[in-house]
Formats: C-alpha cells, structure tokens, sequence
C-alpha cells in the first residue's frame, strides 16, 4: 500500500507525469511503426548473436548490442526475430557457416515448415507470410553438423 | 558551523571534468588504444572509482558522527532495512532457479538507472542555487524525460532483458528511448529559450552544467560499444558523486586529515571488496548467493543517498550548507 500510494505520489508531480504521458504516446508511435512490413533487402546479422547459456553471471550481467533488428541464438534449433513484420512474399536467404556439404533444415513460419538446404554460402527459400508474422523458426539440424548462422535477409 | 566557503566554479568544473573522464577513458581504451597499458590501466582505475569505489564512499555518512545520529534518531527504518536489503539479495540470488531472476536484475538496472538521473536533478538543484535561474517545471520535466530514456535504452543494453518477454522488443525500446530522449531536448530547448533572460543574466556555468546534464544518456544512443555506450555515463555518476564525497569529508576543517583518510579508506577498502565481490571464480558454486550481496549493498547505497541527500528535510539542507555555502539561505 505504502508503495502504491510511493507510486501515486511520484505519478502527481507534474514533470513525472508530462513525462510519463510522453513516453507513453512515443510507445504508441514506435509500435505503430513496428507494424509496417520489412523492406526487401532487409538484413540481420546474425553473426554477434551469442547463446545465451542458463544461469551462468556471464549471461545475466554480460552487456549486448542494443540496435539489433532481431535476434537468434548461434545454431540452429533458432528462433530468429526481426524487429518488423516479414512481407506478405519474401525470398529468404540465409547465410551460414556449415561444415557440412548439404543439410536440410526445416524453417517454419507460422504453420509453414519448410525445408532448406544448407551449405557454405547463402541458400535461398520463397515463403508466403499473408498473417505479418515476424519470426522464423530454424529447427534441428543432424547433431554431428556443426553450423553457425551468419545472415539472414529478406528479398 | 559556519558554512565552508565553497568557490561554486570549481565545484561545477570538477562535475563537468568527471563527467567527462569516463567517456575519453573509454574511447581510448577501447577504440583509439585499445591496446595501449597506459590508457587501459586508467581506464580500471576510472571503472573502479566510478563502480565500486563511489558506492563504497557513500558508507562514509556511517563513519560521521552527526550523520549517524541523525540516521539512528530519524530514518531508522532506512538505517534498518538498508542492510536488510543485503540478506534479502543473498537469499534470493543463492535460491534462485526460476526464470524470474532476469526480471529481478532488470528491475534493479532500472532502479540503477534512476538513481543516476535523481543525482542529475540534485545537481541541477545545486547549480540553479548557486547562479540562480532556478528550474521551472519545463526544464525538470525535460531532465525526467531524458532520465526515462536513458532507463528504457539502457535496459536494451544489459543482458538480463533476453531471458525476459522483452527480448523479441529490443530494437522498439530503443527507439521509445530515443524518442523519449529526443523529447527531453525538445522540452530543454523550449525551457531555454522561454527564460533565456534569467539564463543570460545567470552565469555561464549555470547553462553549461545543465546542457551537460541533459546530454548523459547521450551515449546510449551514439555507441554500440556497452563500455562506451553504459559505462561512461555509469562511471561519469560515479566520478561526480567522488567530488561531491569530498566536499563533505572537507568540513569541519579542524578535522580535515582524519576525514578525508576515512573517505579514502571507505573507497579503496570497501571498494575493493565490492569489487571482489563481483569475482566468480573464488566462490563455486555460492557465485550467484555472493553476487546478489554485492547487488544488495549497491541497493543500500541508492537507500542511503535517497536520504541523506534529500535536502527538502531541515537536517540534510543544514548539513550540505555548512559543506556547500552557496547551499546556505541569503547566500
């Protein structure tokens, strides 16, 4: 009750208040702005992103970028977000390191799973996202491959 | 006591000067010369000073006779629960294995966060006192403001967020950040120029200090870097609380040695251990348990300063005027 009424009290001073009401609109802004689809051409490197490994102090007070566009962690199973809604129809590339010759991994969207082929260099798919979904799921790859996303991008 | 006379020009240039150490340290050390032992050297000493050396100062007020007896006779529940706090951290951090720990610790980055911008309205307090041309609501509204971005940026910053629903809204964060900030200087703007005649009239220091206090949280939004981008201004709050420490070592004068070899014993002891503290390796498995004791007596050191540097209370204003005379009434 004592910090509710904390609260309250800090809430009716005016500068906290037009502050508040400030931050507030600008939120609704930039959500607004984070509806819009992402342009072809959009890319997100993936290659600073690191997993983030339990409960280990280097997880919970590490520093990370702040800019990012999205997020995955190093390997597949990933799940990779970008920071806008994906187009209604995109190509994605994904660029990766693998020392595998070719794997087969499922990205899914959605309900939508499909299968690409990976391998050193960019491999592409078509996919359709007509729900504005803005992440995409990379499931298991055969354990004994070692692969390391690099960039995705969207065309 | 008669107030200590205090030339406020070399008070507010020793703020800006360590405001502005950490950021060179930190563009030297880790994009000029990032190799260089000299720069990277100083570059420790300015993140010890600034980390754990400013909040071991403020345990000075314990170690000073009227302060302590004002604490005991009036805040007992602060003097109480402060070191609760410690016990509290402890016991959570050693039984935590749920995933509300991240939310936890960010919880604390913003309280971290705010602790820095409620220093920044103090010192613009200290400076519109000591060259007129007192805040309107406009331009505290305007420091709030950049306060509240640097909260909602930093927390983009810190990796506790990715174990939290934020994660997938980092880059909107940001950007609610910037704006927030980018209001702040709107507002700032407008407050100038709506007093620009008291501003004019006031000295120069006046507006210098409250220009640099609006650019703190700049470099979240500049850099990419965290040490550049957090540490800097992290360190730069702590560097300014230093110089404000020893300004109230200073007084009484009579016991001058005695004081300022406490204040330096409080930073390099007590810091020190703050500082071990942070180190994984030598505690195993209680890591977690000794990390949320250093956690909880940063906690007591924001509960601390929240009273002892609230001078809108008879004791606190008295006991800062007699150590910055600018402070004092009719001065």
């Amino acid at each position: 009750m004592a910090r509710l009424s904390y609260i309250g009290l800090a809430l009716a001073a005016g500068p906290n208040r037009t502050a508040t009401a400030a931050t507030l609109a600008i939120g609704v802004v930039v959500l607004a702005l984070g509806r819009i689809p992402l342009a072809p051409g959009s890319e997100l490197d993936l290659s600073s992103h690191q997993q983030i490994d339990g409960w280990t102090q280097a997880s919970l007070f590490g520093f990370g970028p702040a800019t990012e566009r999205g997020r995955s962690i190093d390997a597949a199973p990933a799940r990779i977000v970008w920071n806008r809604p994906l187009p209604r129809r995109f190509s994605l590339a994904l660029d990766v390191t693998a020392d595998t010759a070719r794997a087969r991994m499922a990205v899914s969207l959605g309900n939508q799973r499909e299968l690409i082929t990976v391998s050193q260099g960019p491999s592409h798919l078509v996919l359709d996202n007509p729900l504005g979904l803005r992440e995409l799921g990379l499931a298991s790859i055969p354990p004994s491959a070692q692969l390391h996303l690099r960039r995705a991008a969207v065309r | 006591m008669e107030p200590s006379q205090v030339a406020p020009g070399r008070f507010f240039a020793g703020l800006l000067v360590a405001t502005a150490v950490p950021v060179c340290a930190y563009a030297l050390s880790e994009v000029v010369l990032p190799h260089h032992s000299v720069v990277a050297r100083t570059s420790l000493w300015v993140t010890f000073l600034g980390s754990s050396g400013h909040v071991a100062a403020s345990f000075f007020f314990y170690t000073d006779r009227r302060g302590r007896a004002h604490m005991l006779a009036n805040s007992r529940g602060r003097v109480v629960w402060a070191p609760l706090v410690v016990i509290a951290t402890t016991s959570a951090f050693f039984a935590a294995a749920g995933s509300w720990l991240p939310y936890g610790i960010t919880l604390y980055w913003i309280w971290q966060t705010h602790h820095y911008t409620r220093q920044n309205h103090g010192i613009l307090s200290f400076v519109a006192r000591a060259y007129g041309a007192p805040p309107g609501e406009l331009e505290r509204t305007a420091l709030t403001l950049s306060g509240v971005g640097g909260v909602i940026g930093a927390l983009t910053f810190v990796a506790p967020y990715r174990e939290t629903f934020l994660a997938d809204f980092g880059w909107h964060l940001h950007h609610i950040a910037l704006g927030a900030y980018a209001a702040g200087w709107l507002l700032y703007l407008a407050a100038c120029f709506r007093d620009r005649e008291a501003r004019l009239a006031a000295h120069p220091l006046r507006t210098v200090v409250s220009t640099v206090l609006m650019l703190f949280y700049l470099p979240l939004f500049l850099f990419r870097d965290p040490m550049l981008a957090v540490g800097s201004y992290a360190m730069a709050h702590g560097l300014q609380y230093l110089i404000f420490m020893g300004y109230v070592a200073a007084v009484p004068r009579a016991d001058l040695l005695r004081r300022a070899l406490t204040l330096i014993a409080c930073i390099v002891l007590l810091g020190m251990g703050l500082d071990f503290l942070q180190a994984a390796k030598p505690f195993g498995d209680y890591r977690m348990a000794v990390y949320g004791a250093y956690l909880g007596l940063v906690m007591w050191h924001f509960l601390l300063d929240a009273g002892v540097w609230r001078l809108s209370e008879s004791f606190q204003r008295g006991y800062m005027a007699e150590r910055f005379s600018f402070l004092a009434p009719g001065s």
